[in-house]
């Protein structure tokens, strides 16, 4: 596993979103990506999965160029997703979501047991499996969409601002998920508001800052980086 | 209004609202899946009618291979017209609902052209007429009910146990996070616009045998859909499906009563009352 992002701009029509982004993700890692509101942070993970393509650059995935793939082909390499705003089907049940997650999986038979590790991650979405999305808790429909996107086994987990909204408690709740999720091997791209978790959690991090990456490095390092510091982390 | 006339007006009103709910839930289909009103919807149920009009009378099959003759022509016309006309406008909404406007006009004119402007009638697969205590009514209308239930079942079976119908829902939910999922967005739009086409096609052909066909008859049905949907909830097809049932009742027992036009005015006047009172439709979320 191995995610490489060289020179990647992405336009909304004339508006540079994203602009010159090289970036590194290796098998094992949890990789922050850390910035203001507008940095252009969802715009990179939507280019990544092929939701919206870039007007420059290089992407590759395990040596394989990705950066002019649909999004289904993407998952079915081994991207998952758990956008931003969660995003779950809110008239489908809980079950029939995380079914939804499996649909680019060809080893059908196993689906059923990973629905039940995903339980086991998140007893919650077991005991309300019938239950419609839409009416879950916020904090709810993000387990339902970060199990949602451990059902296509991905190799690679890009995560959307996971925390946003939700109470402190869950917050935590979540942070552990993650780490968990990525001792079982699976790589994560964490975006976050919460950037005192996100460089907790992590091992790397980069900073964004209108659509270019400003700093990155080790997250210990980007810790006690004064500008971080004074930017995010409120010292 | 005697029994019998009561009877004879149910039954219209159960065949009308089957042909209502069919074309209603193509509309609805291609609405949820695409998020634009197809104004050639009228025009696809018109060429529903003329497939089974050839198939039938020009090329002698029976009416029922005629019929499911007619659903998969036109609902691969529909497939073929999304990925020529349709696809490559990436999404952009308002161009799709002009273009789709556009579409109606020219099939209007190319089947005035080709097929002539003039009624053609239908034979309808029975010339049997039942009678329930005084009331009469013909089987080849009788018919379209359980047929257009059949279809119905049909459909609602597909979207809520197949993998390719459960694909459909999602995208109508969120397409993002639909293909997100590993779903092809662009695949599902161009499989529910032919569905959405075939559906109208069924309603065209089942109900010729009852009217005449022409070019034009596809201009009124547009409207009734119009209202089906706004009363059922844009883009669902249970709403569809109830929309359908009321308007055909609302149709059938206020042109019997009070007359067409004032059956017309009634149908509005519900639509209006729907949008104040909940405009997201009984079905909406
Ligand atoms: N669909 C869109 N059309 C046009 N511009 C957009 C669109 N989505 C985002 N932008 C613009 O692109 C820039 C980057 O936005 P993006 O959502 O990627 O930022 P972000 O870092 O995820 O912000 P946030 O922390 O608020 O989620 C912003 O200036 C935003 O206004
Ligand atoms: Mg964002």
């Amino acid at each position: 596993m191995h995610l490489k992002l060289t020179d990647v701009t992405v336009h909304y029509g004339k508006v540079q979103a994203v602009k010159n982004v090289s970036l590194e993700v290796d098998a094992g890692d949890i990789v922050a990506l850390v910035g203001a509101n507008g940095a252009g942070k969802t715009t990179l993970l939507r280019t990544i999965s092929g939701l919206h393509p870039p007007t420059a650059g290089e992407i590759r995935f395990m040596g394989q160029r990705i950066d002019h793939l649909r999004p289904a082909q993407i998952v079915r390499l081994g991207i998952g997703h758990v956008p931003e705003g969660r995003k779950v089907f809110p008239s489908m049940t809980v079950l029939e979501n995380l079914l939804m997650g499996a649909y680019s999986r060809r080893d059908r038979g196993s689906v059923r047991e990973d629905v039940e590790s995903v339980y086991q991650h998140f007893p919650v979405l077991a005991q309300r499996h019938g239950q419609l999305a839409g009416t879950l808790s916020g904090g709810e429909q993000q387990m339902l969409a970060i199990g949602r996107a451990l059902m296509s086994k991905p190799k690679l987990m890009l995560m959307d601002e996971p925390s946003l909204g939700l109470s402190p408690i869950v917050v935590e709740h979540i942070a552990e998920i993650i780490a968990s999720i990525n001792k079982t091997g699976t790589a994560i791209v964490l975006v976050e508001q919460n950037v005192a978790l996100a460089l907790q959690l992590a091992n790397r991090g980069y900073v964004m800052a209108t659509g270019e990456i400003v700093l990155h490095g080790k997250s210990s390092d980007l810790m006690q980086n004064e500008e971080v510091a004074r930017a995010f982390l409120g010292r | 209004m005697t029994g019998a006339e009561f009877t004879q007006t149910l039954l219209n009103a159960l065949m009308l609202a089957s042909v209502y709910v069919l074309m209603a839930s193509g509309f609805t289909l291609i609405y949820s899946i695409m998020h634009i009103v197809n104004f050639a919807h009228g025009e696809i149920y018109m060429l529903g009618a003329f497939a089974v009009y050839y198939f039938s009378m020009e090329y002698h099959l029976n009416f029922f291979l005629a019929l499911v003759l007619a659903i998969l022509v036109v609902g691969v016309l529909g497939i073929l017209l999304e990925r020529v006309l349709f696809l490559p406008m990436q999404q952009a909404h308002l161009p799709q609902v002009i273009l789709s406007l556009g579409l109606a006009m020219a099939l209007q004119g190319i089947a005035s052209v080709a097929f002539g402007a003039g009624d053609r009638p239908v034979d309808g697969p029975f010339d049997t007429v039942l009678r329930f205590g005084g009331a009469a009514i013909s089987m080849e209308r009788l018919i379209i009910i359980p047929i257009s239930v059949a279809i119905m079942i049909a459909l609602f079976a597909f979207v809520k146990w197949t993998r390719t119908g459960q694909a459909m829902r999602a995208v109508a939910q969120d397409s993002d996070a639909a293909a997100l999922q590993g779903i092809d967005v662009a695949f599902i739009s161009c499989l529910a616009f032919g569905v959405g086409c075939a559906l109208a096609s069924a309603a065209g052909a089942l109900i010729a045998p009852v009217f005449y066909v022409n070019p034009f008859m596809g201009g009124s049905v547009i409207m009734k859909a119009f209202i089906i949907i706004c009363l059922g909830g844009m883009g669902s097809i249970s709403g569809a499906a109830v929309g359908g049932l009321i308007l055909g009742f609302v149709d059938s027992f206020g042109a019997t009563l009070f007359g067409n036009s004032v059956a017309n005015i009634i149908g509005f006047a519900l639509l209006i009352i729907i949008l104040l009172v909940r405009p997201q439709g009984l079905f909406g979320r």
